[in-house]
């Protein structure tokens, strides 16, 4: 596995993570209205425990063998970019039509649902260029190895 | 000028036209306070669109010289870096999108529906802007670089 794999990797499982918890804090806050402190804080040290792994795995070498970044590497991380890139738009028109639908057209949205939609286009975006960043390679990195 | 090129200024031209079709609007009914009256001034941007449109194909149809290649694998390049510096721009943009009506509206405020489609649509122009510019700064402006 190299290091574009790994990246996609980790993005991947950031991006997942990250989408999970907001859903999970979106439930807790609107829907249920309290917040479930001792998993925050499970959450939180789950978190702790996976970053030192992580970083271990994304700075070793797997091999003496493996090369940092090539040609192929680059027209693949390219493609993803594109990839997710369309992505983007697609999620940006349907931010311009879905509340249309929610709140009417003479309707508000607050400032604070701003970001977060914002944050959740770039997690999604995150996640579909390193699922596509995979895919390329095949998931397992086998034909790269 | 290959196709390449011709589509990057297509789509600098697209952007500086859609950009006064916008302020047109928007200076009548929030600065001037008033529709405008007559009919041609109503549709005038449509007409400009059609006529802009009908010239657009021509200019990307017909090419220059014969020998002009349509695609190459340097235009292939060109396009996925000025793509990179796009996607980065977009990013920038909605970054700016989240922070900026903070300090307009403030924290607890917000801001009409319509709004989000003219920030979408501005921030759609702005990575249009940025892709255009990267595929010309790339082939020199001149377009020498890009003659086949």
């Amino acid at each position: 596995m190299n290091k574009t794999q790994k990246g996609a990797w980790s993005i991947l499982i950031a991006s997942l993570f990250l989408i999970v918890f907001g859903i999970l804090l979106f439930t807790e806050v609107v829907i249920l209205k309290s917040l479930f402190i001792s998993l925050h804080r499970f959450i939180a040290l789950l978190l702790v425990c996976f970053l030192v792994p992580y970083f271990i795995f994304l700075f070793k070498k797997q091999s003496s063998a493996e090369v940092e970044s090539d040609e192929r590497d680059s027209l693949i991380a390219k493609r993803a970019i594109l990839v997710s890139f369309v992505s983007v738009w697609i999620m940006l028109a349907a931010v311009c039509i879905v509340p249309r639908f929610i709140v009417g057209y003479a309707g508000s949205v607050p400032v604070w649902v701003i970001s977060l939609v914002n944050f959740s286009i770039f997690l999604v975006a995150m996640f579909i260029y390193s699922a596509a960043v995979l895919l390329q390679y095949g998931w397992g990195g086998k034909h790269h190895e | 000028m290959n196709k390449t090129q011709k589509s990057a200024i297509f789509c600098l031209v697209t952007f500086l036209f859609a950009v006064v079709v916008i302020a047109y609007p928007f200076i009548s009914i929030f600065i001037l306070k008033s529709w405008p009256e007559s009919f041609f001034s109503r549709i005038w941007s449509m007409i400009a669109y059609f006529v802009f449109i009908a010239a657009s194909i021509i200019f990307l149809r017909k090419k220059q010289s014969p020998n002009e290649p349509d695609f190459d694998e340097r235009d292939d390049l060109i396009k996925k870096r000025a793509v990179i510096a796009s996607f980065v721009s977009v990013w920038i943009l909605l970054a700016g999108v989240t922070v900026i009506p903070r300090f307009v509206v403030g924290i607890k405020g917000s801001i009409p529906v319509w709004l989000l489609s003219f920030i979408n649509l501005g921030v759609f122009l702005g990575a249009l802007l940025v892709y255009s510019v990267a595929v010309l700064i790339q082939y020199g402006w001149r377009g020498k670089d890009g003659e086949g």
